[in-house]
């Protein structure tokens, strides 16, 4: 029987995410348990469970969905504990890291034994040996392209292309492998399933594009964490590098800040922030990020008819317009 | 003895060498530690030389990326100095994910339970010690307890009963006893260091 797998529906399963979520982070180590809770207290927009949810969705699948969507989740937890000592960063969503409150190394285990949760999870899964390898391969690419990230900090030669290597494997593989993990515990074919990997991908290059953008022109209290915080750590996202592809007067300034480290502190970072959105870095990433969207909805077009594919462009219109 | 050498290709992803994103100093002789474990394990079960390999080298990644996250440093005072305490966070990473990637290719998955409980223990101990400023955990606390693990997933291949459970445990450590400060002193500088004396112990 065909089932109506609606908005209600939708938030229902979301809600049970967040509750399987909370029994299986409620471990029986109390200190584990206070920093794995506090963690998903923190928040965030669970976009990574919503997209395997509506894949799911479009698939009929509903029985095993939950356990997947969560996994997906605690993954990404994982790699943001870790990406936080990499990046040292003081505050995530508001609140003081891990590592800021308990130092690296507890940060570190902190994180390795969430994802154990994760991969037992997935193991109890239908075609688990074929989801291990798909999370074990996201998450080598996903480390590559930190190792990346790592090895261009400050670097102002950098082009489109090794941003995009980097933002693929940092978000896009995240979100694209959401959705080709529901696909393939959904039994879907391998064509559906390359489908709803392209969707998670372009959305996912869409979503780190604009993440990019809203880290200069949002201020510190909307973003959680200090504005302009990755160009200050010398990360050189898509509208500095727009923007230092160009010729202009006052180009010399901005490279100087960069190469320099930003010696004169935040004051620079935030006149370089300047430059950038005077030279219109903004609204040229905007436009990349567009492009990411309008591909994602080429493959949405190619879905078969479904309530939960209105969904799916839902969420490129939010992403459109996301402010936050 | 050539199932030693797979450990070198398996420290290679695409174009990195993993070894040369190290910075800090690793007694790397002792990675071969496990694969020579599961071959003396895998000659008592009766397993095949081929499931003794794979047991092998998933223990080793499993072992390095616990030692490097082990040995992430705690301060870095210059942000050029950064790259020392980063690296290891990511290889250790990147180590955990090739563990996953070959447990699903060697058609391992079933085992996984194993190697979680040992990922389990040996992070809570650890987080543990940093919580009480004390120091149960080391080298030595989680070779061993690998070592056990190690056992288990070869008695799980076996089939064996628990006498045969027992056997491995008790061959486990004696082999610990015997090898570990043999290999450990052993000193391996680069990706083709580690190449030439593990082909330097087949001879």
């Amino acid at each position: 029987m065909f089932k109506m797998f609606e908005v209600h529906t939708m938030k229902k399963k979301l809600a049970e995410v967040e509750a399987y979520l909370e029994q299986a982070l409620d471990f029986e180590h109390p200190v584990i348990r206070q920093y794995a809770l506090d963690t998903l207290h923190a928040g965030g927009k669970r976009v990574r469970p919503t997209l395997s949810i509506l894949t799911a969705g479009i698939l009929e699948n509903e029985d095993n969905i939950v356990p997947l969507a969560a996994a997906m989740e605690l993954i990404h937890m994982c790699s943001l504990i870790h990406d936080d000592i990499v990046d040292q960063a003081d505050t995530r969503r508001g609140r003081p890291t891990i590592q800021a409150q308990q130092g690296n190394q507890f940060a570190v285990h902190i994180g390795d034994y969430i994802l154990t949760k994760a991969l037992e999870i997935i193991q109890q899964q239908p075609n688990s040996q074929r989801l291990l390898q798909i999370m074990g391969n996201l998450s080598l690419e996903m480390c590559l392209g930190e190792v990346e990230q790592l090895r261009t900090v400050f670097d102002v030669g950098q082009t489109v292309e090794d941003y995009n290597y980097r933002i693929d494997r940092k978000t896009a593989l995240l979100m694209a492998t959401s959705c080709q993990a529901a696909a393939v515990v959904s039994n879907a074919s391998e064509k559906e399933i390359d489908i709803f990997y392209k969707i998670g991908y372009n959305l996912g290059m869409d979503f780190q594009i604009r993440d990019d953008i809203l880290d200069m022109e949002q201020d510190s209290r909307k973003l959680g964490k200090p504005a302009g915080s990755d160009l200050a750590h010398g990360i050189m996202t898509l509208p500095t590098i727009l923007v230092l592809q160009k010729d202009w007067a006052g180009k010399e300034e901005l490279l100087g800040f960069i190469q320099n480290r930003f010696t004169g502190g935040q004051a620079e970072v935030e006149r370089a922030i300047s430059m950038i959105i005077e030279q219109g870095g903004l609204q040229e990433a905007a436009v990349y990020a567009e492009g990411y969207l309008k591909q994602a909805e080429v493959y949405i077009d190619q879905l078969p008819e479904h309530p939960m594919r209105k969904l799916f462009l839902d969420g490129v219109n939010y992403l459109r317009g996301r402010a936050y | 003895m050539i199932f030693l050498l797979n450990l070198v290709p398996a420290l290679r992803v695409k174009d990195v060498a993993i070894f040369d994103l190290l910075e800090q100093e690793f007694h790397y002789g002792e990675f071969i530690f496990f694969s020579q474990l599961a071959a003396h394990l895998g000659r008592i079960a009766n397993i095949s030389a081929k499931d003794a390999k794979e047991v092998g080298l998933l223990s080793e990644l499993i072992y390095l990326s616990s030692k490097i996250h082990f040995f992430v440093a705690e301060k870095t005072d210059e942000r050029t100095q950064c790259s020392a305490l980063q690296m290891p966070v990511l290889i250790g990473d990147l180590l955990y994910s090739r563990f996953v990637v070959f447990l699903s290719e060697f058609g391992k998955v079933a085992y996984l339970p194993i190697y979680l409980e040992y990922l389990r223990q040996f992070n809570q101990q650890r987080i543990e010690d940093l919580q009480k400023q004390q120091d149960t955990v080391h080298t030595e606390y989680f070779v061993r307890l690998l070592s056990q693990k190690t056992a288990a997933v070869v008695a799980s291949i076996a089939g064996g009963n628990g006498e045969m459970q027992n056997t491995l445990q008790t061959a486990a450590e004696n082999f610990w006893q015997e090898q570990w400060a043999l290999l450990y002193g052993k000193r391996v500088t680069s990706l083709a260091d580690l190449e030439e004396q593990m082909l330097a112990a087949v001879i």
